[in-house]
């Protein structure tokens, strides 16, 4: 029999390479999904070795104090935890042990620079990660060696004799001995091969944080007699053993010495290490590509099973004839089913295991990143055995009839009826199925996950089968007014395509190519546009720079001393919340128009309005008050201890911030008596004014019942800077929310001023009264639904909110989140402070001039991001990364669109010619016949790609945004561009004409060799 | 009695043949076109079930068999040779790879042993061409290769439709040789259904099948109206064609035992 099979094939070598490819086709589709998540693991860890500090790869056990009583050798012993720490990073099988013992010393420099300390540290592997400018490694007993750094400093070097002295700190914060003296020889001087790498982000001896250290061995230190010394457990990960398949190994790894940490200290002790969580960003993309992958394979996998169904079907029953023979001598099924299915499945089978090792190769040329050949695992042979069951079961349903039919039936030609029957209940279960899916994810909010990965695909095939019913008759009614009009070409491709047996189904898989293509090209451009959009929002502004470690007040003083126009540079500082509040950026709205990066999606308010809303410009912007401004020299205040406060326990000063540097200056009233209401302060620091922040009353002494305070006015150089009705305005102070509520100050306005009071006061601290010079409320501009009333503002303090205005979304907040001005949340912070993520936003034309100012003005720039540059990142998340596998799945679907309309010319040739001889016969010429070729095979696949578009449509209607791209909902356009999406599918459909083209070609030069045969 | 549907309507294919064949024997089915000569070799071939009446071929009742049985039979004992020889024939095999893929159910059915491929080859006068692929083969080898097919397995019956329609006469005189000689070596029952006389008259017996019954029988040379099952009989088309629908005859015995039919008219 394998003779005979191997016959068949070689007789129909074509039909049987057909097979194969598609076969391969539909593997690569199915093996793809796993092989392609691999790639984007692998992408994913790289991007993170990329992007992470080499301080991510560490793990880092709590620091060991081992403290004898008197100068020992044997310090180590005293450590009582060290063994069970040593045990802990034991289970860090994959990760490098480092272990580092420090202690301190003095004597390294002489002169009067010899009571400095140094560390002395002996740290595992030294040696081998750095380079010796001197000398050679400290191995031997009393032997060390010292960063070039250091020994410049000391001007010490290989050959030198230094003689320590271990020192600790003392009670009185100097050092004391801890140990003899010991003479060392300094055998080295040496510099870092690579100081960028993890082995540095430990202790560091080279003093790029802190000093450097002097180097030794662990020898020498375990025989220098001392008597504390610290031991450092760490491990370092070696980025060659950061791999996707090792990830649950690692957290293994990381949980099992976690959880032997936490047994020696139930307190909860635990790991330093960052790992874990680049673990999960790792997997996180993982999971995001796994999500995508399965729904922009399935409609391809579908198209090839479908085609494959087809040719197996057109196969079977052109050699119907040839199986009526076997069964008519009586062949046992075994034989009938060898000879009806051997000839298709063999090429089938043989394409599943090509498929699954071409994958490999295939993903490695399309997949992002550097994974070079992915490797079959067992996710990819249960893909491919999924792929080879789905081809079996789509060819033996093909054959089906073949495999059971009479002998009689066999050898007749006819079609049975029951297939029409059984065809228009498969077209109308497909219909079905689809509307299902549709009100599935419409109606009931369903996700793109488990079976429903196939939703798209089923929506596709559905809406194409649908309207290529529908397009039936429509063809048949063209075919006869083209007739009518004498016009027999474009009548004959109407009525072909309309009477054409089987022609829905034709329409129908070559609409799920441009279906497909539609469907991916609609999904590519709404995920674009969604990162960009998820950029520009990231980002606020065409252009951002971050700035290193500023002061929130000198931010904003910075930014607008190095652009003072305010036509290129805004400073934001962002609020520092916590996860689930919701976050709050500070900008200066005083240039916020000119510079935000704005968006339609954010609502119909423009910036301007904006900006507007969180300061009016003018006074009226300050709720009717000025700043109370003061500057140096003399200031007095009046002032009433009340009856109950105890003399000279209450102690009251004024927080007053610089308008100009924004730094802060106290002006202390010292303490309050009963018999004094007059008192002075020298301000000093406020030369170019400063601004009332706060007010604060302390306590000396012991608990009392009460402290009060009346506030009648406040007088600099003979002017009223606060009268005391100024002073009895409620509304220009806030008592701070944070803190016990029994903690809190009271207040109450009347005629003699302000009264403040705490009616249980405690020693040591501080009652604040913050001084209101700005609209509260604040006024924000929200965006979503905040949970309270209260916004976080920039120094962490929670603060009231009004709303000014609200939007669907915020430059540089999101969805959800608040819009302060910066300046206005500047003056409600208690006291300046460090900005949390200071950065500046840049207008797109910002010239380098304005960078360079911004360093002058003492601002350390980080990282200089644009729009662009943004998008670029998120172009290598997860999902974007899975979006890729398009152009995978877009060249398999036209190569697949095309096999599909090759086969179909292929099966019509016999009829195509018959009729078209006829056609001669009745006087048609041969431009005539070759005309109508082509509208056919053309129109095919114009009307073709047309009913895919609509399906394509009606898919992206059902499930478009439910496709999990990895970007916010709220920032993803509904529908794609059309021009993007026509664009995506146009590239097919011209190749698929080409192919059409080609097909009439072929068919015309059929006709003509007929027809020169009867001649 | 065959009846089968076209369009709504019933069709009565055949009705009312009674026909016997004898072992060994050599029967030409002639009529004319639509007489009902192939639904016959279908039904006795087993393609085809009788709507009524019984058809036997060997000891078996062919109406009563089972599919499966039906199936073992066209694989052992029953030969069929379709009209057109290269309905007969896989394209794609050596003539050696067609005959023992005929073999194949005999061989696996009854366990004795078959002849060899070549042989059945020599047979029907296709010595050396076992290597032959169906379509480099003269109309007439191809025809013969069917009916090496026909007979690879054996059979007691040899079914042959219309093995000479399209073959010139020396290509029909080697189809014929190969009937004969087949029959003669292997006492194989041979019904041929053929529009062709002189296939006829060289097989020695010719059933001549009108309008769905056996209309004529002829033997030796000479033609046999036949007696149906119902008592009818056909007279010769020529004699037909003088009397009109509705004549009458007189039917009377001679003395010598005779039996004549004497028109009104006469």
């Amino acid at each position: 029999m394998i003779a005979v099979i191997l016959a068949q094939l070689a007789a129909r070598w074509g039909q049987a390479a057909t097979l194969y490819l598609l076969s391969i086709a539909a593997t690569v589709a199915a093996v793809s999904v796993p092989a392609y998540a691999v790639a984007v693991d692998h992408a994913a860890v790289e991007r993170e070795l990329a992007e992470a500090d080499a301080g991510s790869l560490v793990v880092i056990l709590p620091p060991l104090s081992a403290t004898a009583p008197s100068p020992t050798t044997e310090l180590p012993s005293h450590a009582e935890e060290l063994p069970a720490y040593a045990d802990a990073r034991s289970r860090l099988k994959s990760f490098v042990p480092v272990t580092t013992t420090q202690i301190q010393v003095q004597g390294l420099e002489r002169g009067n620079r010899a009571a400095l300390e140094y560390n002395l540290m002996a740290r595992d592997g030294l040696c081998r990660h750095v380079t010796f400018l001197e000398g050679r490694c400290p191995v031997g007993n009393r032997e060390a060696a010292l960063p070039s750094s250091l020994a410049k400093k000391t001007r010490l070097g290989a050959g030198d004799t230094v003689v320590l002295t271990p020192v600790r700190s003392s009670e009185d914060g100097g050092w004391e001995p801890d140990g003899p003296p010991v003479s060392l020889t300094l055998v080295g001087v040496f510099r870092a091969n690579d100081p960028g790498s993890a082995y540095w982000t430990l202790e560091d001896p080279l003093g790029a944080v802190g000093d450097p250290a002097i180097v030794t061995n662990r020898r020498t230190l375990e025989t220098l007699l001392h008597q504390r010394e610290t031991i450092y457990l760490d491990a370092i990960l070696p980025e060659r053993l950061l791999t996707p398949e090792r990830i649950p190994q690692l957290r293994r790894e990381l949980q099992t010495a976690e959880r032997r940490l936490s047994q020696q200290n139930p307190s909860g002790i635990s790991l330093l290490t960052r790992l874990p969580e680049m673990l999960d960003r790792i997997e996180e993309q993982g999971r995001h590509a796994r999500a995508l992958l399965p729904i922009a394979a399935a409609p391809l996998l579908a198209l090839c099973w479908l085609v494959i169904h087809l040719a197996v079907g057109h196969g079977v029953w052109s050699r119907r004839q040839e199986l009526g023979i076997v069964a008519v001598r009586g062949a046992k099924w075994p034989t009938r089913a060898l000879l009806v299915s051997g000839e298709s499945l063999v090429p089938l089978l043989a394409g599943v295991p090509t498929g699954l090792v071409l994958t490999g190769l295939l993903v490695s040329v399309a997949a992002p990143g550097k994974s070079g050949v992915i490797a079959i695992d067992t996710e990819q042979l249960l893909a491919a055995g999924v792929a080879g069951v789905g081809t079996l079961a789509a060819a033996l349903i093909a054959m089906r009839r073949e495999l059971s039919t009479p002998v009689a039936r066999l050898l007749r030609q006819v079609p049975p009826r029951s297939r029409r029957l059984t065809l228009a209940a498969v077209e109308g279960l497909t219909v079905a199925l689809g509307l299902a899916v549709v009100i599935e994810l419409r109606a009931f909010d369903g996700e793109l996950v488990g079976i429903m990965v196939a939703g798209p695909a089923v929506v596709i095939l559905a809406a194409a089968t649908l309207v290529s019913l529908g397009a039936k008759p429509l063809l048949n009614v063209a075919g006869r007014w083209s007739l009518r009009r004498g016009k027999v070409a474009p009548a004959v491709a109407a009525l072909y395509l309309a009477r054409r047996p089987g022609s829905v189904r034709l329409l129908v898989v070559l609409a799920l190519v441009s279906g497909t293509l539609g469907y991916a090209a609609a999904a590519t451009d709404v995920a674009s546009q969604g990162r960009l959009a998820e950029a520009e929002q990231l980002l606020g502004a065409p252009r951002a720079v971050e700035v290193r470690q500023a002061d929130r007040g000198q931010l904003l003083h910075a930014v607008r001393a190095a652009d003072p126009e305010g036509k290129y540079a805004m400073a934001v500082v962002s609020a520092p919340t916590t996860g689930d509040e919701p976050p709050v950026v500070a900008v200066d709205s005083t240039r916020f128009a000119r510079i935000v990066q704005w968006s339609s999606r954010y609502g119909t308010m423009s910036p301007a309005r904006v900006a507007e809303a969180l300061r009016t410009p003018g006074k009226a912007s300050l709720g009717a008050r000025e700043p109370v401004v003061v500057r140096d020299g003399e200031l007095t205040a009046e002032l009433i201890p009340d009856s109950l406060t105890p003399d000279g326990v209450l102690e009251v000063s004024l927080q007053l911030v610089s308008l100009t540097t924004g730094e802060q200056v106290i002006a202390s009233f010292g303490s309050l008596t009963a018999e004094q209401t007059t008192y002075q302060t020298e301000v000093s620091g406020c030369a170019d004014q400063c601004r009332l922040a706060a007010i604060t009353l302390s306590m000396s002494g012991a608990q009392t019942e009460r402290l009060g305070v009346t506030f009648q006015s406040l007088q600099q150089g003979g002017e009223v800077v606060m009268s005391t009705q100024e002073f009895a305005d409620e509304k220009r102070w806030r008592i701070p929310e944070e803190g016990p509520i029994i903690d809190q100050l009271h207040m109450s306005g009347g005629d003699d001023g302000l009264l403040v009071w705490q009616p249980y006061a405690r020693a040591n601290v501080d009652y604040v009264l913050q001084a209101v010079d700005v609209p509260y409320p604040v006024p924000a501009v929200i965006a979503g639904r905040l949970p309270s009333k209260e916004i976080v503002n920039i120094d962490g303090d929670r603060v009231q909110f009004t709303q000014a205005a609200k939007l669907d979304g915020l430059p540089g907040v999101g969805a959800v989140g608040a819009l302060i001005d910066l300046e206005y949340a500047e003056r409600l912070t208690r006291e300046p402070g460090a900005a949390v993520s200071p950065r500046v936003w840049l207008a797109a034309d910002t010239p380098d001039s304005v960078i360079t100012r911004l360093r002058e003005e003492g601002l350390g720039l980080t990282s200089d991001t644009t729009i662009e540059s943004l998008r670029a990142e998120t172009e290598r998340t997860g999902a974007a990364m899975a979006l890729h596998f398009y152009d995978l799945a877009a060249v398999l679907t036209v190569l697949v669109g095309l096999g599909a309309l090759a086969l179909v010319i292929a099966v019509d040739r016999r009829i195509w010619t018959r009729g078209m001889r006829s056609l001669h016969i009745q006087g048609a010429a041969e431009r005539t016949t070759a005309a109508a070729s082509v509208w056919s095979y053309g129109g095919i696949v114009v009307t073709s790609a047309l009913i895919g578009l609509v399906a394509a449509l009606g898919a992206w209607f059902a499930s478009g945004l439910r496709l999990p791209f990895g970007v916010e909902e709220s920032l993803l356009p509904a529908w794609p561009r059309w021009p993007q999406m026509v664009a995506g599918v146009a590239v097919a459909v011209l190749l698929l004409f080409v192919g059409a083209l080609a097909g009439g070609w072929w068919q015309r030069r059929l006709v003509r060799v007929r027809r020169e045969g009867d001649g | 009695m065959h009846i089968y549907r076209v369009e709504g309507s019933d069709v009565v294919a055949l009705s009312g043949v009674d026909l016997s064949i004898s072992s060994g024997e050599m029967v030409a089915l002639v009529g004319p076109s639509g007489s009902g000569k192939s639904t016959l070799i279908s039904l006795l071939g087993g393609l085809m079930r009788p709507s009524a009446g019984r058809i036997a071929v060997g000891g078996y009742d062919i109406g009563k068999l089972s599919d499966a049985e039906l199936n073992r039979l066209r694989g052992t004992e029953i030969g069929v040779v379709l009209q057109g020889a290269a309905r007969n024939l896989l394209p794609y095999a050596s003539l050696h790879r067609n005959v023992w893929l005929a073999q194949r159910r005999a061989a696996a059915t009854r366990g004795i042993e078959l002849a060899e491929p070549e042989e059945i080859l020599d047979l029907v006068g296709l010595s050396g061409l076992a290597n032959a692929k169906p379509p480099s083969l003269t109309a007439g080898q191809q025809q013969r290769a069917a009916l090496a097919v026909g007979i690879a397995a054996g059979p007691g019956l040899l079914l042959v439709d219309e093995p000479t329609s399209q073959l010139d006469s020396a290509g029909r005189d080697e189809v014929l040789a190969a009937l004969q000689a087949v029959n003669a070596k292997r006492d194989t029952t041979i019904v041929v259904v053929t529009h062709d006389p002189e296939v006829g008259a060289r097989l020695g017996r010719v059933v001549t099948i009108r309008d769905g019954r056996v209309g004529a029988e002829g033997r030796d040379g000479q033609d046999f109206a036949v007696v149906a099952g119902d008592g009818t009989i056909q007279l010769p088309p020529d004699i037909l064609g003088e009397f009109p629908p509705g004549t009458l005859f007189l039917v009377d015995r001679d003395e010598d035992g005779s039996v004549r039919l004497e028109s009104e008219r006469s």
